[in-house]
């Protein structure tokens, strides 16, 4: 038995049947399972899951194939999963910027714990939290991450460490870095902020910037300011604004089975790295 | 209905690491934002600075000339043309005082180097040297607050208090602050840890060491 994404628009489903012309043939079988996926705004959507009751390929007049198969019941999911909210569950894609290439033909063969992850709609959470903010981080930290944990924890590349771990050793560097650095930043103007009060001192706190004396461009204090007190805002979930990070480790251990399959079938593949931060 | 919450859970974290990978990057120079480097935790102490002088003196920005008027420096910089700060006699309105940041200054050996904060006589002029300089400070910032400031850096820094001859020359009783009271001195100022070394050697160098120096939390002072 195989397993295919297939995309409604090629395969034109009617009740109980799909069909399809081509010029090459078609190995879709007897039994085989199959989740349907349309190309929306939203990206690639997975709607439904079916399987093949009867299949047959004949040749046409002008020696192309056309597939025709029988269907069973169609199993339409209560939401469509975007693959933009599978892109770091799914053993297929490696492509994280643009998963949607992966779905360009009009039917791709997947892994039958793929096909399952659709079809019950359950994200690998540590990964996904992983992938999602270390393809964030500028490529110097990067690479200091990678060199700061090759130091003290370098069990995590020896033994293949577990996403979970992973992506605890990321928070925590985002913590250390970024929340710290919003902070000082906030500092600053709060400072400036008072000493302006009254009688001022004359500081035009958005004019204030940093540079070397060779630079030409200068960095604003004010406008970094702004950017690192929305990514510390972010960092806030729900109508009790929890810690968003706080939350995602409720996710995994609330999911401790299902994480614990996904870092089986993830071990030791490397990291989920969009192409422009490899060296 | 679970899959309604996931949802909004991914597009949270989508989200927050889309703000990461802007904030994380200096806008305008598009240069990764590293406060290891010091140069913003420099400013965050010189304006704690600034503040607590507030109480005691009047305090009057002084912006540079040209086009870096409002620029503090990234590295060490030439002092002409760089923003600096007046420290006033209220009584008087006669300057004290320059406060600098990050700007150069020629030591006893005719070695331009350039702390990152320094308190410069009053008729220093864009050129200063050694004996212009009555009081240095030296801003660490540490990604991991339970670091130490390591024995490197205690040395360096009672290195440049030696090349400006400001041991046993501190201003000390002459400058009258509140908050930062202690800090009248040669200071290694940081979010982190204080050193191993032992308090008579921060004497004997005249240095001290200035610990959880950071927003909301009590700083310590060694010795």
């Amino acid at each position: 038995m195989h397993y295919w994404a297939i995309n409604k628009k090629h395969f034109q489903p009617q009740e109980k049947m799909i069909q399809m012309e081509s010029r090459r043939q078609i190995s879709i079988q007897k039994q085989d399972k199959f989740v349907f996926f349309i190309s929306s705004y939203n990206g690639i959507e997975f709607d439904s899951s079916s399987s093949i009751e009867e299949a047959e390929l004949k040749r046409t007049k002008d020696g192309s194939f056309l597939f025709q198969a029988f269907i069973k019941d169609i199993n339409e999911f209560s939401e469509p999963r975007l693959l933009d909210d599978y892109v770091y569950s799914l053993l297929k894609i490696y492509r994280y910027k643009k998963p949607n290439l992966h779905f360009r033909r009009p039917y791709i063969a997947m892994a039958e714990f793929d096909y399952n992850t659709i079809v019950t709609g359950i994200i690998f959470w540590a990964r996904t939290a992983f992938g999602l903010f270390i393809n964030q981080l500028p490529q110097l930290e990067f690479i200091n991450f990678v060199r700061q944990l090759s130091e003290s924890e370098h069990d995590l590349f020896l033994q293949r460490a577990s996403f979970n771990r992973s992506w605890s050793e990321l928070r925590k560097l985002i913590e250390d870095k970024y929340i710290s650095a919003a902070k000082i930043f906030s500092a600053i103007r709060q400072t400036i902020e008072v000493l302006n009060k009254d009688r001022g001192i004359g500081v035009n706190y958005n004019k204030l910037q940093i540079s070397s004396d060779d630079d030409t461009i200068a960095d604003s204090i004010h406008k970094q300011e702004i950017l690192l007190s929305q990514f510390r805002d972010s960092i806030t979930f729900g109508h009790n604004d929890d810690n968003l990070f706080d939350v995602i480790s409720m996710t995994i251990r609330d999911n401790e089975k299902t994480e614990n399959k996904f870092e089986e079938q993830f071990r030791g593949l490397p990291w989920p790295l969009h192409e422009t931060v490899y060296l | 209905m679970a899959i309604a919450r996931d949802r909004i859970l991914i597009d949270s974290i989508r989200n927050s690491a889309r703000t990461l990978g802007i904030a994380s990057t200096w806008v305008n120079s598009r240069r990764p934002l590293q406060l290891e480097e010091d140069f913003v935790y420099e400013l965050y102490v010189m304006f704690e600075f600034v503040n607590d002088l507030r109480n005691t003196y009047g305090v009057r920005y002084h912006p540079g000339s040209g086009n870096k008027r409002h620029q503090f420096p990234r590295k060490p910089a030439q002092k002409r043309g760089r923003p600096k700060f007046y420290i006033i006699d209220r009584r008087n309105n006669n300057t004290l005082w320059q406060l600098c940041a990050g700007t150069k200054i020629t030591d006893i050996v005719q070695v331009m180097r350039a702390p990152d904060i320094s308190v410069q006589k009053h008729n220093a002029s864009d050129d200063p040297i050694y004996s212009d300089v009555v009081m240095i400070w030296d801003a660490k910032y540490r990604s991991n607050n339970m670091n130490r400031i390591t024995h490197h850096e205690f040395s360096d820094f009672s290195r440049l208090i030696e090349l400006f001859r400001l041991r046993r020359r501190s201003i000390l009783g002459s400058m009258n602050i509140i908050t930062l009271r202690g800090m009248v001195a040669n200071c290694i100022v940081t979010n982190g840890q204080e050193s191993t070394e032992p308090v008579a050697e921060c004497l004997r160098v005249s240095l001290k060491e200035v610990t959880s120096f950071y927003p909301g939390i009590l700083f310590n002072i060694k010795p």
